[in-house]
């Protein structure tokens, strides 16, 4: 039925025009209202009260019972949208309103088509697009969700870095006042005393500060009572019904909600939230204010258990601190102590970090020592210190220094070695490498080189041993002196013993041809003689040579000159006589002295060779480290080593009687190649023949 | 009187030969090596027949005088106790004499040469 604006004054209120409007609205696919303009006393619109409305409407606008409420006032969102100033151009024009207007409730901003025609004293309004669709509806109820979901992630997110629990609660009243466009947040903690509680906290916009202690009387018994029952109490206008009397008032506000936070069974705090008008709580908006106070609640207390941790960590710092600071003064006294010790002590302490191969601490030792002072030598590394070892015992040094890494704690290495002072001189020094420090792993990193300067010792020593060793040498000599006499004077002494027995002999025989024949005994006789004495001559001429010049020898010049001077043994015997000095040629050498060793092994050769089988001699020459070595070697009688070999050198000994031998050859070359540094060696086999090999030193030029 | 003497000295052997003639010795056996001498004291201990005088040289090549000695003792001198040893020397050493006084058979040390009238001496000594 047309609505005939001149008959019918909705104003009236009366009931069966009321009741068919509220019937066409009511049906009405979309959501569909009345507002009645209000006028001020100069007839300009300042609000509209809503007159009809139907389900749909009341559900976009999140509000129930719209009938009586007015726009402006009780929907403080409309104020920046412009849909007011839109309506009462409508209201006082005629124009019709077509937009779309966006509208910011819980937090969110939602769209809504807005058509809007005059209709009497005021407007017809539809909500459009908003009521009918579904997809619409759920869209923003998952608007809101998200919008529910983004500001606790937000929250927590903020909440997260705080470690404050008054900064906790004033960040997230402020967050929560502002999402839900409040006038007043805050949070309130139970004083524990029963009466009291205090608002230690508020977010305000447009309402005064409500930081102080607050009665719970002023609130009445029964909200109290709620509250510690854990009851969220929700009061859409606190001044109807009103609320008791007191501090009340000041606040300022109708729409009020408190969140009561219970703890172990008791109230603790409780986080409210003020609007200025009567508020028409959603259902959306006490859930956000319960989430918030759980999630303020679990910041606060998480916040206060870290406090409580850090504090005790604290004053475990503290006391570790002291310990630390009690410690460092005994280990300041400690390495006083060691400081007096190491400054003290005459020896030299070296430490060395091992991986890193440095000198990491010297004393002052090392000053009375090489001259040098602690710091020139502090962070040596291993090719400084190279340079100061003695070249003699670098190599081995080092290689001690190397295997440091084995030392065990307790172990001790005792060395000696050379070092240089500062002047280039060398020192000994007796050292005693020990276990330092390890690291983690077990691993030796440190050690500690503990040395003493012993040259004075070593010279001393040396000299005592010098000085030994000369008297030593004169004993020998003396020895040896006291049996070559006796054993020359024996010797000497039988060819003149047989001069004096053939002299009587001859003396009491009378056939004078026996006569002759003994006599023809006599050259035979001074023959010995003289061998023995050549062979004294040599000796004494090989020991009393001054004329040692070292010249440079062939061993074949030497081999024939000797062949030449013993040519008479030579062509009894004929040997077989080979040479091979192809490896080594020449020697630096005494010139007697070599000439002395082959003619008296030569000689040993041609006397006792072997009456079974044609005397071959083989010589040879070589090297063998730093030897030159000379080899004789015959096919003769042999030598019983095991018998005589002891006394094979020995002067004046004669192993076999078939020769007339001095019996000085042998001891003669031993002593001239031990003199000259060198030695002599043996092999020989009874019946098979000898072979005598002279090591020499060849001299420098 | 039976002799044995014990020098590695050929020439001195040979003489020694006229003056045991001169001094009446004509039982004697000369050898010129204490290995050669120990084989002849075998065949002595065979027929039982050991000399009344041993003389050894001490300086021999190869077994000296008192090595000889020494095994002398020890294989022969149970079966001859009536033989004396007599070492023969061309220079008696201190040494050598103190030596000798470990050897139970040795009688006394002689400076060579052995000559007539020390060996018509000991012959006397003998009768």
């Amino acid at each position: 039925m047309p609505l005939d604006k001149n008959q019918y004054n909705p104003s009236d209120n009366g009931p069966v025009f009321y009741e068919v409007i509220q019937v066409i609205i009511d049906n009405t696919p979309t959501g569909a209202m009345i507002l009645k303009s209000l006028h001020s006393k100069k007839d300009v619109v300042i609000d509209f009260e809503f007159t009809h409305s139907n389900k749909l409407a009341e559900d976009v606008l999140s509000m129930s019972g719209l009938k009586g409420k007015r726009l402006l006032k009780d929907f403080p969102v409309i104020k920046d949208t412009g849909l007011f100033n839109r309506l009462q151009e409508v209201a006082e024009s005629g124009k019709t309103l077509d937009d779309i207007f966006t509208i910011r409730q819980n937090g969110i901003n939602i769209e809504i088509m807005i058509h809007a025609v005059k209709f009497y004293d005021g407007c017809y309004v539809t909500v459009s697009t908003a009521h009918d669709d579904k997809n619409f509806m759920n869209e923003y109820q998952q608007k809101i969700a998200d919008a529910k979901k983004s500001f606790l992630l937000k929250l927590s997110d903020t909440l997260h870095f705080l470690d404050n629990p008054n900064e906790i609660i004033s960040r997230a009243i402020h967050m929560l006042g502002e999402h839900l466009n409040a006038n007043r947040a805050g949070y309130v903690e139970d004083n524990g005393d029963g009466k009291t509680v205090t608002v230690i906290c508020n977010y305000v916009n447009g309402v005064s500060d409500s930081v102080g202690t607050y009665h719970y009387d002023e609130y009445g018994t029964e909200i109290l009572k709620q509250l510690r029952e854990g009851k969220t109490i929700v009061i859409e206008d606190a001044s109807n019904p009103p609320l008791p009397a007191g501090n009340i008032d000041q606040l300022q506000v109708k729409g009020m909600t408190y969140k009561p936070l219970i703890k172990n069974g008791k109230l603790s705090a409780i986080l409210f939230v003020h609007f200025k008008d009567k508020h028409i709580w959603t259902n959306e908006e006490l859930d956000l204010i319960e989430e918030t106070g759980e999630r303020i609640w679990t910041a606060v207390e998480w916040a206060r258990a870290e406090n409580a941790l850090i504090k005790s960590e604290t004053d475990y710092l503290r006391k570790l601190e002291k310990e630390i600071q009690k410690s460092t003064a005994e280990l300041r006294e400690n390495k006083q102590f060691t400081q007096l010790i190491t400054d003290s002590t005459p020896d030299i302490l070296f430490v060395y970090d091992i991986k890193k191969w440095k000198i990491i601490f010297v004393n002052k030792g090392i000053t009375a020592s090489l001259g040098f002072e602690p710091d020139e030598l502090y962070n040596y590394e291993r090719k400084d210190f190279e340079n100061l070892l003695h070249p003699d015992d670098l190599k081995r040094r080092i290689n001690e220094m190397a295997n440091m890494i084995s030392l065990k704690p307790g172990e001790v290495r005792e060395t000696k070695f050379r070092i240089k002072d500062v002047n280039g001189a060398s020192h000994w020094w007796n050292v005693r490498d020990t276990f330092l420090k390890a690291d983690k792993h077990g691993k030796t990193i440190q050690a500690l080189s503990i040395c003493r300067d012993i040259t004075a010792r070593i010279e001393a020593i040396e000299a005592y041993n010098k000085e030994k060793n000369r008297n030593e040498e004169l004993k020998r000599i003396n020895e040896i002196m006291d049996s070559f006499v006796f054993a020359a004077a024996h010797d000497l002494k039988a060819p003149v013993s047989n001069l004096q027995i053939l002299t009587q002999v001859i003396e009491n025989i009378d056939d004078p041809r026996q006569k002759l024949f003994l006599q023809k005994k006599y050259p035979e006789i001074i023959e010995t003689l003289d061998h023995t004495i050549s062979g004294l001559v040599e000796v004494l001429a090989i020991e009393k040579e001054t004329d040692n010049v070292i010249k440079k020898l062939y061993f074949k010049k030497v081999f024939t000159e000797i062949m030449a001077e013993l040519k008479d043994e030579i062509s009894i015997s004929n040997p077989n006589i080979t040479t091979d000095f192809s490896l080594c040629k020449s020697i630096n050498y005494i010139e007697s002295h070599l000439f002395s060793i082959f003619r008296n092994i030569l000689s040993n050769s041609l006397k006792y060779r072997s009456d079974a089988r044609k005397l071959s001699i083989t010589i040879r020459s070589g090297f063998q480290e730093d030897y030159i070595w000379l080899s004789f070697s015959d096919n003769g009688t042999g030598i019983d080593l095991e018998k005589y070999g002891e006394d094979l050198y020995k002067p004046f000994k004669r192993f076999s009687s078939r020769t007339t031998g001095s019996g000085l050859g042998l001891n003669l070359v031993k002593n001239i190649v031990t003199k000259n540094g060198g030695n002599i060696d043996v092999q020989s086999t009874k019946s098979e023949g000898t072979t005598f090999t002279v090591y020499m030193v060849s001299y420098e030029k | 009187m039976k002799i044995l003497l014990v020098d590695d000295d050929d020439l001195a052997n040979e003489l020694v030969t006229y003056i045991l003639q001169f001094a009446g010795v004509t039982d004697y056996t000369i050898c010129t090596s204490g290995d050669d001498a120990l084989k002849y004291l075998e065949s002595y201990k065979q027929n039982n027949d050991f000399p009344d005088v041993i003389f050894v040289d001490i300086n021999m090549p190869g077994m000296n005088g008192f090595e000889f000695v020494s095994l002398y003792e020890k294989h022969y001198m149970t079966h001859s106790r009536k033989t004396k040893v007599i070492m023969l020397t061309n220079s008696i050493l201190a040494n050598e004499k103190k030596m000798a006084t470990d050897y139970a058979s040795i009688t006394d040390f002689w400076n060579k040469p052995l000559t007539t009238d020390k060996l018509t001496n000991l012959i006397k000594l003998f009768n």
